[in-house]
């Protein structure tokens, strides 16, 4: 391998050290207290080094909330997938995905579980329309994957009563968002699993009433 | 309702409180100048100081003034609910759907929650705050489970509910309801979830 081979590697090392350190450093403390300095500080980079990855420290923010997201996404994808491949039945796939869905929501590279988006929202005047947009899109396409999945489970165990199956989605996020508010607040054990379960114990009701 | 009159000083203190609130809520804590809230509030650098010794004894006074702001509605909310009807889970239905509909009467989408502002933000790392706000969710807590232990008593649940985590969840849905509307730009999503929590505990206590 040749030296100019490497060189760009080595550039997209940097550009992914310097977005891990800056994620774990809004999750921590946000975005207002995190700086340049510190971050190429930590990555042992100068200025012009972090100016070459991203134009502004706004830049660096929505790379990461985009990269938060195509993550997210494929991870959910896969959780429905693995699930809705070991489980015939679609409510058993979807409860099982929600357990793990709220599991890697727990898990985090910081002190405590957090959300890009969630710590954005609340500093979203520092932020522009592109911004709102990227949040916006988190929340749409979780809401379109498990809406999907109530609406599979409807068709086999049609709910008693009329349900808003996007409110039931968001539902779920709402869950997940607030659990991780709670756990960055009080001392463990962690309250998300417990918090995601009664919601299973929910869609039990709804969907599947006798075996609930 | 009792009005209280604030006398001159209490005034000032309360219009520094709510500008401050309204500030931090938009941009976090970090990002506000004592500056822009002294202007905001009207109030000079000597009127500022002396109603707050610095910056973190506004961090400290903006979280008690939350957290009693929220216990307050929704002890009025739950007297309410229990001066029209006397049984444990009905009176926590009708509070879950006035709470919902003090949400939905906002002139806007929720500002937000000085605790969740606080947690997503380096304010955390205070020992004070993060003690404080520990104490608000557990205070309220224990205010919910209380209500849930006499309905359960009285309507055993559908399915082994963890109580705790149910009263919890009072809390987890409002905070989350929060980004929603915040996160979709609009007001509507966390009255819904509070609706949504209400017929999901209607669902799990209600005989079928």
């Amino acid at each position: 391998m040749t030296d100019t081979d490497l060189k760009p590697r080595r550039g997209e090392q940097t550009r992914k050290e310097l977005m891990d350190l800056a994620e774990i450093a809004i999750l921590e403390k946000g975005y207002a207290a995190t700086s340049i300095d510190e971050l190429i500080a930590q990555a042992g980079i100068t200025k012009s080094g972090f100016f070459y990855h991203f134009g502004d420290k706004l830049e660096l923010a929505k790379e990461l909330l985009r990269r938060d997201n195509a993550t997210i996404e494929a991870g959910l994808q896969q959780m429905f997938e693995a699930a809705e491949a070991a489980h015939p039945d679609p409510l058993d796939a979807l409860l099982e995905t929600m357990t793990q869905y709220a599991q890697a929501a727990s898990a985090s590279p910081t002190s405590r579980p957090g959300c890009l988006a969630a710590a954005f929202s609340y500093q979203h005047a520092l932020f522009d329309e592109e911004m709102q947009q990227l949040v916006l899109y988190g929340l749409d396409f979780k809401r379109r994957m498990i809406r999907e999945r109530l609406e599979r489970a409807a068709a086999k165990y049609p709910p008693r009563e009329r349900v808003d199956l996007d409110a039931l989605a968001d539902m779920a996020i709402a869950i997940v968002q607030g659990a991780m508010i709670m756990d960055r607040v009080r001392d463990p054990p962690p309250v998300m699993q417990a918090q995601m379960d009664l919601y299973r114990t929910y869609l039990r009701a709804i969907f599947a009433p006798r075996a609930a | 309702m009792a009005v209280k009159v604030l006398s001159k000083g209490e005034a000032t203190r309360e219009r520094i409180c709510a500008a401050a609130e309204r500030i931090v809520l938009e941009k976090g804590f970090a990002a506000t100048s004592l500056e822009e809230i002294m202007d905001a509030a009207k109030v000079t650098k000597s009127g500022f100081f002396y109603h707050f010794k610095d910056k973190h004894d506004l961090a400290k006074a903006l979280l008690q003034r939350y957290v009693d702001h929220d216990t307050r509605i929704m002890d009025e909310l739950f007297e309410r609910a229990d001066a029209l009807i006397d049984d444990p889970l009905h009176s926590y239905l009708a509070f879950l759907k006035m709470f919902a509909e003090v949400m939905d009467d906002l002139p806007d989408r929720h500002p937000g929650c000085m605790i969740a502002s606080y947690c997503y933000q380096d304010q955390i790392y205070h020992r004070e705050i993060r003690q404080m706000s520990a104490e608000g969710v557990l205070t309220w807590r224990k205010r919910f489970r209380e209500r849930l232990d006499a309905i359960a008593k009285r309507y055993p649940p559908r399915a082994a509910i963890n109580l705790d985590a149910l009263a919890d969840m009072n809390i987890t849905i409002v905070e989350g309801g929060i980004i929603l509307d915040k996160g979709r730009a609009e007001k509507g999503a966390l009255p819904r979830q509070v609706l949504m929590l209400r017929d999901l505990i209607k669902t799990l206590f209600a005989p079928a």
